[in-house]
């Protein structure tokens, strides 16, 4: 029984392996990831473009950090399901981001199981 | 593992690639700061990209290249807060190259083994370096500060466990506090000796209880009651430190209370997460405790980002195949290039048998279609096989930085033209051309610091490779600003080794002496270091470039440098071709229209025999004719030249093919008919014994089925 039911799924990841190893994941479990972003501009234009139900969010990224993307993407879209999915355990930077709305946050290494835990959280799934 | 395993072995190639890419472009980030090493882009970049290391090793548990990293990456999160720490110690550079070779190490090692994920002796040793790296940067007056900072580390690595008041998890966290360093200096010295004292307040009788407890764990003799006397004592003891602690630090710990209820809030998994969590917390505070007590780290400058040397990273989306598929796939649209010929020729066949309806006009442009979406498509498919010349250029700045520190010389590299596309299969062979040049460059070009200051020179030479693409040919050009080729002493030398006779040494210009340096007899090691001028290895130049039908460009200037420039035909790699089909005699062949300067129809009277051939005059040039039937031992029945002189001649014209090659050729070809032309697809030979061939390149399959010899031009005038 797959977690999802086809909801669109934006992945961010300067790592080229990540972001594949994420699309993996709710690709497995019936999601539809509908992009990936490799910096945080690019992040910022495809949730424009695509206004995903759900964005999984990394930080040291070049361009722009994932700090900075998470505050743009809530302030315009307050109810927006980002999960933060980085290697920064820094508890300043987990708990900015988790006061200002992400929904969860994950520390690499995460498997399936952590992903998919953040995501029934996040998207309330039952 | 952290993905379902059928993904992870395909997953962990591109890791590997990736991690190849990052020590790329780490070495060339690295020889940029070492040059500017304030720059805070830069140092930003490095940080970045050894957290991103970090981030993925540990996903692939690659543990060594993850610790690495994690210490680096803690390294450069330290310079980037004060990049003053470079410029005071600079030998952190040569330890982040040192950090660089190692994960280039483990990289290649994980192709045959796997396993090489663990931390070796070597590696625990670099992490030592690391750490007293580290300890250099931080050095404290105070040996209680130090002392108070290693009793903070344990106590950090504690506090998770603490939290769940799980005895078992404390026990493992503590035995992994092993490396306290401050506990083995406090066993060796004896606890009872060093009063641990800060800003007044005495911790002497915390650390004893916390020491004592520590150690029953250590011995296994540890229980709830040892876990309950030792949490007390670290509360205590953190409070005490809090206590005296700077403001900040407080509003620090009131965080962390934040965070717990956070995390309750969010439902959070009490995990390695937790675990980081808390230990980055108490990080920040250990440095805001420790800035407390020395002379605040002085940020210096604004910090800025933007501007500044750093290497650019272009982000290109990418996917990656494997080489072997696209060759597989390039194949498959070589056969259909022959079967859209097939095509062509069914439909001539029903024109020739006079069926001519508005259903063959419909098949003529449906097939024409194909034709042009195929080329189409082949086109795109070399594109894809085409790489950047980044892949190569990037380890330059390393190769140069690494040899003229090796020899006492100064040099700076500048790469121009990064994003010339070359083909995939010309990138070894040109890297291994470029890397003896390079080398050759700063090994003999260029000239030692004073020399060079006397000379009226800057003291850091410079060398420069520029890759500038051409119509139909790439040319990458290694230039430096040393010495140059000195050609009187080449010329000896070559006497001196039998390359040359002395007669011959006189006679050749400037030009031939230069391309001496290409000679195998003269390019051999030792030679090279009494050869002022260049040597090592650069036969290999040579024979790559001939491979590759390239052609080598040396610029000699004496005393301001020399510049040598390779060029390497692109349509070397394009595999399909328009060509005209001939018939010899019995025999069909196809010459590539690359190959034909001009077809002309001259009457058999026009025609000059001699002993060796034939001539005629053609727009005031006379033109020769290769005996092809000769030359290919076909029949020669009917060889024009033999025919009676005195013949009838007024009827009888013959087709002459005149030939294009490297240089303009006054060389012809006679066909006994031409075909037609067509596109063709080129087969290079699979077996050696046909790669000798001499005057072919290759084979094609027709639309009919037949297979036909692939005439090479320069192969005939060269004959």
């Amino acid at each position: 029984m797959s977690l999802g039911s086809g909801q669109s799924v934006l992945i961010v990841d300067d790592s080229p392996v990540m972001r594949q190893m994420l699309t993996k994941l709710f690709v497995n479990q019936g999601f539809n990831v509908v992009g990936q972003a490799a910096d945080g501009e690019e992040a910022l234009a495809l949730f424009e473009e695509l206004r995903p139900e759900l964005t999984t969010l990394d930080i040291v990224m070049p361009k722009m950090r994932g700090t900075e993307v998470l505050e743009i993407i809530l302030k315009k879209y307050p109810e927006s399901n980002v999960i933060m999915a980085s290697s920064v355990s820094d508890a300043r930077t987990v708990m900015h981001c988790l006061k200002i709305g992400a929904k969860q946050y994950i520390v690499k290494p995460y498997d399936e199981e952590k992903v998919m835990a953040a995501v029934r959280k996040a998207l309330n799934i039952s | 593992m952290s993905v379902t395993d059928e993904n992870l072995a395909e997953l962990f190639e591109q890791y590997k690639d990736e991690v190849r890419e990052t020590i790329g472009t780490l070495d060339n980030e690295l020889v940029a700061i070492e040059q500017d090493p304030t720059s805070s882009e830069t140092i930003f970049s490095l940080f970045r990209h050894m957290h991103s290391l970090k981030g993925s090793s540990k996903m692939f548990n690659v543990d060594n290249i993850a610790n690495i990293a994690h210490r680096l990456e803690d390294l450069m999160s330290l310079i980037d807060k004060n990049n003053s720490i470079l410029t005071k110690h600079p030998k952190i550079i040569d330890l982040l190259f040192k950090g660089n070779d190692i994960f280039r190490d483990i990289i290649a090692r994980l192709e045959d083994d796997i396993g090489y994920t663990t931390m070796t002796a070597d590696h625990v040793a670099f992490v030592g370096e690391i750490q007293s790296q580290f300890d250099k940067i931080n050095r404290r007056d105070s040996q209680l500060v130090d002392a108070a900072r290693k009793l903070l580390d344990d106590l950090e690595s504690l506090l998770p466990a603490l939290e769940e008041m799980d005895t078992e998890a404390l026990k493992k966290d503590i035995a992994e506090v092993t490396t306290g360093l401050a506990l083995a200096t406090l066993e060796e010295e004896g606890a009872n000796q060093i009063r641990f004292n800060y800003n007044g307040v005495d911790l002497t009788e915390d650390v004893r209880v916390m020491e004592e407890n520590l150690t029953l764990f250590k011995n296994g003799k540890g229980g709830p009651d040892q876990a309950k006397a030792f949490v007390e004592a670290a509360n205590r003891l953190y409070r005490n430190l809090a206590e005296v602690a700077a403001e900040d630090a407080m509003s620090l710990i009131a965080e962390l209370g934040d965070g717990l209820s956070l995390f309750d809030e969010k439902e959070l998994e009490m995990d390695q997460m937790m675990v980081e969590f808390f230990s980055s917390m108490l990080n920040e505070l250990k440095e805001k405790f420790h800035v407390e007590v020395e002379t605040p780290a002085q940020k210096t400058g604004g910090g800025g980002r933007s501007g500044g040397g750093a290497v650019k990273e272009p982000q290109v989306k990418t996917i990656r195949v494997d080489e072997a598929k696209i060759d597989l796939f390039l194949e498959s649209v070589g056969k259909l290039i022959t079967k859209s010929e097939i095509l062509n020729h069914l439909q001539f066949s029903f024109r020739q048998a006079g069926i001519d309806t508005g259903l063959l006009r419909d098949f003529s442009t449906v097939s024409r279609t194909i034709s042009n979406d195929i080329v189409n498509l082949q086109r795109s498919i070399m594109e894809v096989r085409q790489v950047e010349m980044n892949n190569i250029l990037k380890k330059f700045p390393r190769l140069v930085r690494d040899i003229s520190h090796k020899i006492g010389k100064e040099a700076e590299m500048n790469i121009v033209g990064e994003r010339v596309p070359i083909d995939k299969s010309l990138l070894d062979d040109v890297e291994q051309a470029m890397v003896h040049i390079v080398r050759n460059a700063v090994d003999h070009g260029l000239e030692e610091p004073e020399a060079r200051l006397a000379a009226g020179k800057p003291r850091r030479g410079s060398v420069n490779i520029r890759v500038t693409p051409e119509e139909a040919a790439i040319l990458i050009e290694v230039a430096d600003d040393g010495r140059g080729l000195d050609l009187a002493k080449i010329k000896s030398k070559a006497v001196e080794r039998g390359v040359l006779s002395p007669e011959q040494a006189e006679a050749i210009g400037d030009k031939e002496a230069e391309m001496l340096i290409f000679n195998s007899g003269l390019s051999t090691k030792d030679q090279a270091t009494d050869l002022s001028g260049r040597g090592v290895g650069m036969d290999v130049v040579m024979t790559n470039l001939k491979k590759w039908n390239g052609e080598v460009i040396v610029d000699n200037q004496p005393g301001h440098g020399l510049t040598v420039g390779l060029r390497l035909p692109v349509t070397n790699t394009l595999l399909t071709k328009e060509a005209i089909m001939l018939r010899v005699g019995e025999s069909t062949f196809c010459l590539p229209l690359e190959f034909v300067n001009e077809i002309v129809t001259v009457p058999a009277s026009a025609v000059h025999r001699h002993k060796d051939g034939a001539v005629f005059r053609h727009r005031d040039m006379v033109i020769s004719v290769i005996d092809l039937k000769g030359l290919l031992g076909l029949d020669r029945d009917g060889v024009f030249y033999e025919a009676d002189p005195k013949a009838d001649v007024s009827k009888e014209s013959h087709v002459f093919i005149i030939l294009r090659g490297k240089v303009d050729s006054r060389q012809s070809i006679l066909a006994d008919e031409i075909l037609g032309q067509q596109k063709i697809v080129i087969k290079e030979f699979e077996l050696e014994t046909f790669r000798k061939l001499p005057y072919f390149n290759g084979l094609t399959l027709l639309g009919d089925g037949r297979v036909v010899l692939i005439l090479d031009s320069d192969k005939l005038l060269e004959s």
